[in-house]
């Protein structure tokens, strides 16, 4: 530099002392900034009133609110759509008005998730020998992606499956580099919490039995008897852990709905709606590799950004390409990968439905499956950032511009799914109706669950004003004699798909009501007055099986 | 004596020879009355293979005109009737959606040609001492660069005639200035730091936003790079030292007067010195009494939505322009300049030598930022244009690093490959300078009323039905050659000097 320059210069020993600190308690720092966001994340999404645009938010928070109230709570209700454990973790504070209806008890679970998935992206750097730069910008990378920050505040299980689904990969990752007992059994812990979340788990679990059993024989390939018994044992181990939620799965529906797979085919599965979309020849990807790996690549792009992908796909190349690291910690490595699989591999065999504007239909739905590929595209991105010494001001500086343009033009495709997209469902007109005319009157509602739960929930009323499919006695009752139960119907007249309408038709009572309002998702019957004398305005099955 | 005319004469002749080409492509035509020598010099005609079919040139031009004969800066009725759509109306008052650093400049040259009653030839000769300019940086970089002299020479010709570069030469429009904004900064960046160089990268960021916004993005790397060759902080001798180049402030020296400009007329055509054209918003003033109805709307959906975007350039928009520009027959360059892959080869031999790796570093930065800034806009098309337009400044910085790949990789197969390539992107960019440099985006096209091709395709057609804009051949050589042999004569004679100038590094090689 130029001889004539502004110089000072400060005692170096307290400063080194500061430097020190700062080395020991960054991280911890670094948690308290991601908390702060988490919870400013919550809160602005709270306010815009954007935390519950998702129909299935709702969804899932009502069925942690059955566990606990209703005309028939208990874990019964927890059912066979979604898995169970969003929902158990629900019941702690859902008994809460307002944790149920500001959909804060869901979306503590994702809040958590959020810092713990930053925190262990940045352990799985380090696992990668990468200096605490790189960690943290593969850290920050996933942290300030704002469909992350939009999903994290609400009750959806994305980000639970994605912490639940990181930390899995993490000690996955550990394991290949020590094979210790400890590692693999806290691996299969992980992996039994994300099997019990949604089936990229169950995904998750095949995968890593793969790579254990494999690298179990592969590590004793020289002794064939002994590579069998190490392999055989590391299975066993491994299995009778992870795959234990799997099994309790099964027991449930075998218990509960006396079918073992009732959850994969039964009228409310995943397989039954995405066989009517078939039907209705909107499933595209359904038989078609192309189609299927183009959607989910670009509902990556969408979720992620464009900038990072690529930045994660040099960072793959180069990580899967570096010698200096043990081939066993790449090959584990694929692990990031697989959600990436899980879902091109579902949208192929049609148990999963995903809608890109503009590329497979008219508007989005489900477009927020690609956000499980955000942890690897940071993980990767981070790796680029530690190779790419030279790079590293460029990097830097990009992501820092497209993080900017992201938050000020607020683009989050999620948000628009759940704004505009099929993902949301405006109700308000229903759920309004009910609000001021159910609320201080006696009787209930007779209304599906399974169609129509985001109207539950709107309406604000408590859930042990509703009759539906989980209520036992009271739905059976009251589908068979609607008169004597149902004050008020809502159902959508004419579509056998809503379980209210096809079985009150079968009643042929329907007559005994009359149609108040028509709305797009719904109608609403309300008993005409000369049958209210007849009427059942309480709960007086008292306690069901 | 004769070693120093020659290092003298032989730039100067060959700076002569690029000038010569650009002359021989540079669009007019004759008039047809005697009181009409020459087309489009008061007339403003926007036929296409015109110089002013596209708006970004005639609106520029439009601000050129008001100033120089009306000496204002907002438009009249008629210019601003020529300047849409790029045109902003704001209290009354049209104005040029663009920055008005390409039209202050033009304002001399425009002068002059008034003299010879060609003010339009006059002006968009701005922009072809730009494009020289150019031609002269590359060559200068590309030696700083360690490239030899004739790969050096190369890279020149490269930039200027193998890719887009030569289309927008015979415009008036902001890339040229850019590019030229651009490379001079790089330049500067070989330099030590000293109040000349501070003042003067400065007063380029300057220029740089008066001729187009964008342009910061593109000098921010450089300007990163400079900052921290005058900061230094280091631990020494149990002391903590930081270091500060005071000449540093010379950036702020140097941009100020521009930045006042800048500011002054935005207050003279839009009451505030912070207002920019370019985030006013298109006027549809011009528009049927439908199309406005149809935009009030839109206007009134949008205003409603509060989600809706606040920037021009947004991350979503990425996806689409990565395809555009990177994949697409639109726009990208492998299909348009397939020549700058070469360049691609000279980045990574450049970073890996420890001599030049700070600056291809550097180099490597703009490239990103040019492509991650016009990504994520919302037109990455350029609107009806001729290949990347937008990325520009990257194709002058890939053709840089073509000299470098040919210096580094003396084989047979890097020349023969770059050979093949040259000659592809010659033949396609010399098309477009000699037609049209209008070519609707795909979807524009194909549901036209008429629909035409997308791609250079559409330039070929053009040429098929003999529709040339060169003012030369209009003028003169039409009664001797048709108009595909005065193509084919104009691109056989650059591939020609790129033939001498590879034949002069290989012997040079082979020495």
């Amino acid at each position: 530099m130029n001889t004539h320059s502004f110089q000072f210069q400060l005692p170096a020993r307290p400063l080194f002392a500061l430097k020190e600190r700062w080395q020991k308690y960054w991280f911890l720092m670094w948690i308290l900034v991601l908390v702060l966001i988490s919870l400013g994340g919550f809160v602005f999404f709270y306010n815009n009133h954007l935390g519950l645009a998702y129909n299935d938010a709702r969804s899932h928070l009502d069925i942690g609110r059955r566990v606990v109230e209703g005309l028939k709570p208990g874990f019964a209700q927890l059912g066979s759509v979604w898995l169970p454990l969003p929902h158990v973790l629900m019941v702690p504070t859902i008994w809460n008005d307002f944790f149920w209806h500001s959909g804060l008890s869901g979306a503590i679970q994702s809040m958590a998730s959020f810092i713990l998935t930053c925190a262990v992206i940045y352990k799985i750097l380090k696992l990668f020998n990468v200096d605490e730069q790189s960690a943290w910008f593969g850290s920050a990378v996933f942290a300030a992606n704002l469909n992350i920050l939009y999903l994290q505040s609400t009750a959806m299980t994305e980000l639970l499956l994605i912490g639940t689904m990181t930390i899995a990969s993490y000690q996955l990752l550990k394991w290949s580099e020590n094979a210790t007992i400890l590692n693999l059994t806290k691996t299969a812990f992980w992996i039994m919490l994300a099997t019990l979340i949604r089936y990229d788990g169950w995904f998750l679990f095949l995968y890593a039995v793969v790579l254990i059993v494999g690298q179990a024989f592969f590590q004793n390939r020289k002794k064939f008897l002994k590579a069998v018994e190490v392999s055989e044992g590391h299975f066993v181990l491994f299995c009778t852990l992870a795959g234990f939620g799997i099994f309790l799965w099964f027991l449930w529906n075998a218990l509960i709905f006396k079918d073992p797979l009732y959850f994969a085919f039964g009228p409310y599965s995943a397989h039954a709606q995405q066989a009517q979309l078939a039907d209705s020849g909107v499933l595209i990807t359904l038989k078609n590799m192309p189609i299927s790996l183009l959607t989910y690549w670009f509902a990556m792009l969408y979720n992620c950004g464009v900038v990072p992908v690529i930045m994660a796909l040099f960072g793959m190349v180069v990580m899967l390409a570096d010698k200096n690291l043990k081939p066993t910690l790449r090959v584990a490595a694929t692990v990031l990968l697989i959600p990436f699989l899980f879902n091109v591999v579902a949208l192929y065999l049609g148990h999963s439905v995903l809608f890109i504007q503009n590329l497979n239909g008219n508007t989005w739905f489900n477009v927020r499956y690609g956000i499980m590929m955000m942890p690897s595209v940071a993980i990767f991105s981070g790796y680029l950032f530690y190779r790419m010494k030279a790079l590293r001001p460029i990097l830097l500086g990009v992501f820092v511009f497209i993080s900017v343009l992201q938050f000020v033009n607020f683009d989050a495709v999620t948000i628009d799914d759940g704004r505009v997209g099929s993902s949301q469902k405006n109700v308000s007109e229903v759920s309004g109706w009910l609000s001021e005319h159910a609320k201080d009157e006696k009787g209930f509602v007779l209304i599906s669950a399974a169609s129509h739960d985001a109207i539950i929930f709107s309406s604000g009323l408590p859930m042990k004003k509703f009759i539906h499919e989980g209520t036992g006695g009271y739905w059976t009752s009251a589908t068979t004699a609607p008169d004597r139960w149902a004050r008020w119907i809502v159902m959508r007249t004419n579509d056998s798909n809503d379980q209210t309408f096809k079985l009150v038709n079968q009643t042929g009572q329907l007559f005994k009501y009359q149609l108040v309002r028509s709305y797009p998702f719904a109608d609403i019957y309300e008993l005409r007055p000369e049958y209210l004398p007849f009427l059942n305005t309480e709960p007086v099955l008292g306690k069901q099986k | 004596m004769r070693k120093y005319l020659l290092k003298i004469i032989g730039p100067l002749g060959i700076f002569c020879l690029a000038a010569l080409i650009l002359l021989l492509a540079v669009k007019g035509k004759p008039g047809d009355a005697p009181d009409k020598p020459w087309y489009y010099q008061f007339d403003f005609n926007t036929n296409v293979e015109g110089p002013f079919e596209s708006s970004n040139s005639a609106s520029r031009y439009a601000l050129t005109e008001a100033i120089v004969f009306q000496h204002r800066l907002s438009l009249d009725e008629r210019q601003a009737r020529f300047a849409a759509p790029d045109l902003v109306y704001y209290n009354g008052v049209f104005q040029t959606i663009f920055t008005p650093g390409i039209s202050f400049v033009a304002i001399p040259f425009f002068w002059i040609g008034s003299f010879w009653a060609l003010p339009q030839i006059g002006a968009f000769t701005s922009t072809l001492v730009f494009a020289l300019l150019n031609f002269g940086l590359v060559y200068k970089i590309a030696r700083k660069l360690q490239g030899s002299v004739e790969a050096a020479w190369i890279a020149a010709f490269t930039f200027l005639f193998a890719t887009n570069a030569f289309v927008y030469a015979l415009t008036l429009t902001q890339h040229h200035g850019s590019i030229a904004v651009i490379l001079s900064a790089i330049l500067l960046s070989f330099y030590k730091i000293s109040w000349k160089s501070m003042v003067a990268f400065g007063m380029l960021c300057g220029i740089g936003l008066l001729f187009d916004f964008p342009n910061l993005f593109m000098l921010f790397p450089v300007g990163i790079f400079l900052l921290s060759k005058g900061f230094h902080a280091r631990f020494q001798d149990e002391k903590f030292t930081v270091r500060f180049a005071p000449q540093l402030i010379g950036i702020f020296i140097g941009l100020l007067p521009f930045l006042a400009v800048y500011g002054w007329y935005n207050l003279q055509v839009a009451g505030s010195p912070i207002k920019m054209a370019q985030f006013l918003g298109r006027t549809n003033y011009f528009d049927t009494a439908e199309k406005k109805a149809l935009d009030a709307k839109a206007s009134i959906a949008d205003a409603a939505d509060k989600y809706r975007p606040r920037l021009p350039f947004q991350t979503r928009l990425q996806i689409q322009g990565a395809e555009v520009l990177l994949l697409s027959n639109e726009r990208a360059w492998w299909f348009y300049s397939p020549v700058l892959l070469i360049g691609v080869l000279g980045l990574w031999a450049a970073m890996r030598n420890p001599e030049t790796k700070a600056t291809s570093t550097l180099l490597s930065s703009i490239i990103i930022v040019n492509l991650v800034v016009y990504m994520s806009f919302g037109d990455p098309w350029g609107g009806w244009s001729f290949g990347p337009r937008y990325l520009l400044p990257a194709a002058a910085i890939l053709s840089i690093f073509v000299g470098v790949a040919l210096t580094k990789y003396r084989s047979i197969l890097v020349s023969a490959a770059f050979s093949i390539l040259v000659s592809y992107s010659v033949v396609i960019s010399t098309m477009g300078a000699l037609t049209s440099a209008a070519i609707a985006p795909k979807q524009e096209a194909i549901v036209a009323v008429y629909p035409t091709k997308f791609t250079y395709q559409h330039s070929f057609d053009l040429l098929e039905k003999g529709q040339l804009s060169s003012l030369a051949y209009n003028a003169w050589l039409k009664y001797y050659i048709i108009p595909v042999d005065y193509y084919l004569l104009l691109t056989g004679c650059i591939l020609v000097i790129f033939c001498i100038l590879l034949a002069k590094y290989h012997r040079r090689a082979t020495k």
